[in-house]
């Protein structure tokens, strides 16, 4: 990574405790995040500009570059927490906390592990129920003659024994919504 | 679609059931009697099957598989069996996994748990003639 400091070309000399905004190109305000957002986006330039000296166009340059910074950090952020779940296998989850439509069985399996839930013994789908013997997520191959459940998916129940759809919403037993769609990646 | 449920193969049209994505509604057991009240999911082919609305995930059929002339029955595993709700605030046991009848009767199993039924009669399966839930 190499630094550069812009502005003016006949600016004075900035101490570097002065320099209280900074932007960077695919980087961030947090040391931390820009290193990781940088390293994410393959950035190698980090530029800083002080709207003291560099003047309104640069105050107004530096805004912008810092409302991207704040952009890279969120998307580094995103990257990071995508490459955990990829390393631990773990399914993209949506506001509610449970696994999106298309995720893998086998991630799915993981979350539920990660939350406690033990898979029930017996025949028949996997199954994971909580303490308190709510079953509280099932993923089934699906029949292929089946139009409508013909697919690979996942049932959910909230931790009150009520179906849910992946966004928490209570649904209907007979509902597309009670049949997401995941991907058998399963033996 | 039979496999683990070779019993439905004794019902006509059975082979166009799906049981593993049939809900059962609830288990009734009366003096020599047990019947599962189900929302049963038919596959194309049946003479009951109707093309599945939007809101559905496949032919649902309320129907009602009745054992009668029961000298045994035991429900195991019940602690399998916290019944779920949805938004009709209808609460159900899931679905099945296996329905098989061998020496020792027929078994059920599913998320309600275990039954283990003995009759010398063969049970019935009565279909409702609309898909309403």
């Amino acid at each position: 990574m190499t630094l550069a400091v812009s502005g003016p070309t006949t600016r004075p000399k900035i101490p570097t405790a002065t320099v209280g905004a900074f932007a960077s190109r695919g980087g961030s305000s947090s040391t931390t995040a820009l290193r990781s957002a940088s390293a994410h986006a393959g950035s190698s330039e980090l530029v800083l500009a002080h709207p003291a000296v560099a003047g309104p166009a640069a105050a107004g340059a530096a805004a912008a570059a810092a409302r991207g910074a704040v952009a890279g950090a969120k998307a580094g952020a995103r990257a990071i927490g995508k490459g955990v779940r990829a390393v631990r296998n773990l399914p993209a989850t949506t506001a509610a906390g449970l696994p999106k439509p298309n995720s893998s069985a086998s991630s799915i399996v993981n979350w539920a592990k990660s939350k406690g839930w033990t898979q029930r013994a017996g025949d028949g789908p996997r199954t994971f129920v909580d303490r308190n013997g709510v079953a509280r997520v099932q993923i089934k191959q699906g029949a292929p003659r089946v139009p409508g459940s013909e697919g690979p998916h996942a049932a959910f129940r909230n931790a009150q024994n009520q179906r849910i759809d992946v966004n928490g919403n209570v649904v209907s037993r007979r509902s597309p919504a009670n049949h997401t769609p995941i991907r058998w990646d399963l033996s | 679609m039979i496999g683990p449920f070779s019993a439905l193969a004794a019902f006509p049209g059975g082979e166009l059931i799906d049981l593993a994505g049939s809900f059962v509604l609830e288990p009734l057991v009366r003096y020599q009697q047990v019947t599962l009240e189900l929302d049963l999911v038919l596959l194309p082919g049946h003479p009951k099957y109707a093309s599945p609305s939007a809101e559905e995930a496949g032919c649902f059929r309320r129907a009602t598989l009745r054992f009668d002339g029961v000298t045994q029955m035991s429900w195991s595993r019940q602690v399998d069996a916290l019944p779920a709700t949805d938004a009709a605030d209808e609460p159900d046991y899931g679905s099945l996994a296996s329905f098989v009848h061998d020496a020792e009767g027929y078994r059920v199993e599913g998320d309600l748990g275990v039954l283990r039924i003995v009759t010398a009669e063969a049970p019935s399966l009565e279909l409702s003639e609309t898909t309403s839930s």
